[in-house]
């Protein structure tokens, strides 16, 4: 492999690394292992020297108890006694230190040769170099006490400290390899442990990144562990669904516009082009420009309930919903349709007794029943009986308002498409009216929260909307 | 008439000055907010119609202003918000009607006319309307002809009243239900029409001279002679 292909091949993994590095994960993990590792040094340290202390104290209590009965054995049997049982300890296995001598450095018992014998000028406990009396010269570390006996003699006991200082340095280094371990691992978990959520990071960010460029359909993976990024996945896609909804609504609005509104602006653009192509009379020529005026007219009512529809979908006038009796603006619709109703034969009813208050918007609800009336008397004219009755009703929490005709009504399979905007059913194309009625009672009901059923009225169609009753203020 | 037009769109406001001048009333135009104020609180209209939208200063804000200085010329609020609470809005900031853009110029002059009468009406209202032989009182609910008693539904006799009241001035269909329904829609059917031809079958029918005429494109008026 060339200089530069190792480069190349350990740029990605470099960049992984930092980018591991780079996670809020591994940062803090870190963090806590620097805090940690701290903690533990701190921790070893005072163990140590709690160790240390305990072992020299244990030390101290043997070389004082072994003093004690070197020091009986002088007081009772002089010098030369107390020589002989030192020379005997001294070689026995384990034993103490022990230094019978003079302050000029005369030796007469004992196990030690002292390199510097101002350890026995003066009394009590020191630390010394020493090295063992069988002719070897390896240097010591101990601690001894000293006593003086009679004349220049002193008696000097004492403990190795090699014990203490190997026992020690064991202890540091299994802390320091303990504690090392600790933060190596701690190291690596943190980077498995970024990795993993890094890895599912990148994997959201992958395909929010292509659900950006092409796949709106795609969706974020979840786990099924129900973890915080989980969850955050979760409401992400419940959003992307929202947006999903909104983005078909406009598609549709824009599909609806242009399905709609071309054609009526065609037949207007013919129209007059053939006015003015044509040498008409001053007569014919008002005609074609008030066909003109009428299709313009119409093209702005179409627009108009576009808008209405797209707005009520949206969600928008909620803010201004107020309490409002729905059986009076059942009443004054019936009351507004009731003569149009009968010019075409068709005897229209209101029953809506009680006042029925819900949380609603005056104009937009009075424009789903002029609808609602308004379609009865376009279908509902031929029927029999040539009724149209308009029903507000209490029931159990919520209000029901129903308009039923008893025209040739709406097939089962085609309910559901009716309320689609512009759907309008094939023998209804010959019908004044552009489509957007239902579409428009369906858009308001929605934003009301009310439920909009289609039902058979036998024969006929009866048009529900489930409204939450408002509590009587 | 003096109406002061002020919108930005020179061509709308051009064809709107051709049409109130047809219609013989005297046209002033301002195509910005500041401008538009200035004309409002300087010079004496009879009535002022405002596009909501403007360069300068907003139509709303224009009103309010006016409305501070003591202008209390009658305003039609011209917008391309037909929201119902846009509307509401508007009228609260000192509008007196409001219209949708886009609208046509017959609803346009009708309403100007309305507005502009408005100004020269008596503070109290009338209890007692008179045209022709046709007489309505407010206050004892009677309408009669030629002394002759016409009963009416309480929805006819609104719309009687509404139309005696504005006698000689075009009322559209749109008008009518706005100030006699109180519904801000367009009724987009002929219901309006049907009611006004129920009430034309008991107030004309049988008489010789007709009171209620249709106005082509427009609306209704009630007036004497022809």
């Amino acid at each position: 492999m060339t200089e530069q292909n190792t480069a190349a091949a350990t740029k990605p993994a470099l960049g992984a690394l930092r980018r591991i590095a780079a996670t809020t994960a591994f940062r803090l993990s870190a963090l806590f292992l620097v805090l940690f590792s701290l903690s533990a040094a701190g921790f070893v340290m005072y163990l140590t020297d709690y160790a240390t202390r305990a072992v020299r104290s244990q030390l101290v209590e043997r070389v004082n108890n072994d003093a004690q009965t070197l020091l009986a054995i002088y007081e009772s049997d002089g010098l030369p006694a107390l020589i002989d049982a030192v020379g005997d300890r001294s070689r026995a296995p384990g034993a103490n230190l022990y230094l019978v001598a003079s302050t000029a450095g005369d030796s007469y018992a004992g196990n030690i040769i002292l390199y510097d014998i101002a350890a026995l000028t003066r009394t009590g406990w020191a630390d010394l170099e020493y090295a063992r009396d069988d002719g070897s010269i390896v240097t010591r570390d101990g601690f001894a006490r000293t006593f003086a006996l009679e004349g220049t003699f002193r008696l000097l006991i004492g403990r190795d400290l090699e014990e203490q200082s190997r026992l020690r340095a064991i202890m540091l280094s299994a802390g320091s390899w303990g504690a090392g371990g600790v933060v190596l691992f701690g190291l690596i978990a943190a980077a498995l442990l970024s990795w993993r959520v890094l890895r599912r990071i990148d994997t959201l960010t992958e395909t929010t990144r292509t659900i950006m460029a092409t796949e709106t359909a795609a969706r974020l993976p979840t786990t099924g562990s129900g973890d915080e990024l989980d969850r955050l996945a979760e409401a992400v896609n419940a959003m992307l669904d929202r947006i999903g909804t909104l983005m078909r609504g406009l598609e549709q609005v824009s599909n609806d516009i242009a399905h709609d509104l071309r054609t009526p602006l065609s037949r207007l653009a013919a129209r007059t082009e053939a006015a003015l192509r044509e040498d008409q009379d001053p007569a014919a020529m008002r005609a074609a420009l008030e066909a003109g005026l009428e299709d313009t007219r119409e093209l702005i009512r179409t627009f108009e309930a576009l808008l209405l529809i797209a707005k009520a979908e949206a969600g928008a006038g909620h803010h201004t919903f107020a309490r409002v009796d729905l059986a009076l603006i059942a009443k004054e619709m019936a009351e507004l349709y009731e003569p149009a109703a009968e010019d075409v034969g068709l005897q229209l009813s209101v029953r809506a007794d009680e006042p029925a208050f819900v949380h609603g918007h005056r104009e937009l609800l009075a424009r789903v029943i002029a609808n609602l009336i308004d379609n009865g008397i376009k279908y509902g004219a031929q029927g029999t009986p040539a009724e149209l009755s308009v029903v507000v009703e209490q029931d159990q929490g919520s209000v029901r308002l129903s308009v039923t005709d008893h025209g040739p009504g709406i097939p089962q399979e085609e309910r559901a498409r009716v309320l689609a905007r512009f759907v309008r059913l094939d023998q209804s194309r010959t019908k004044p009216g552009y489509g957007l009625g239902l579409a428009l009672v369906s858009a308001i009901a929605k934003l009301h929260g009310a439920d909009l059923s289609l039902d058979d009225a036998r024969p006929g169609l009866k048009i529900s909307l489930m409204f939450k009753t408002l509590a009587a203020a | 008439m003096k109406v002061l037009v002020v919108e930005d769109d020179r061509e709308a406001a051009r064809y709107v000055e051709k049409g109130l001048r047809e219609a013989g009333h005297v046209v002033d135009l301002a195509h910005d907010g500041e401008i538009g104020l200035f004309m409002a609180t300087t010079e004496s209209y009879d009535v002022i119609v405002l596009d909501r939208m403007l360069p300068k200063r907003d139509g709303v804000s224009l009103l309010k202003a006016a409305r501070a200085k003591n202008v209390g010329t009658p305003v039609l609020i011209l917008s391309a918000l037909s929201d119902v609470d846009q509307r509401v809005e508007g009228l609260r900031a000192g509008g007196d009607d409001y219209l949708t853009k886009p609208y046509s110029f017959s609803e346009l002059l009708a309403r100007v006319e309305i507005l502009g009468a408005r100004r020269s009406q008596p503070l109290l209202p009338d209890t007692v309307f008179t045209v022709a032989d046709l007489k309505l009182d407010r206050l004892a609910r009677r309408v009669t002809r030629s002394g002759q008693v016409i009963d009416l539904q309480p929805r006819e006799f609104r719309l009687l009243e509404y139309l005696m009241r504005h006698v000689g001035q075009v009322v559209t269909r749109t008008m009518l239900l706005e100030n006699v329904w109180d519904y801000h829609f367009d009724p987009q059917t002929n219901v309006i029409d049907v009611h006004v031809s129920r009430l034309r079958a008991k107030v004309d029918k049988g008489f010789e001279e007709p009171l209620i005429h249709t106005v082509r494109g427009a609306g209704y008026v009630v007036r004497q002679g022809d």
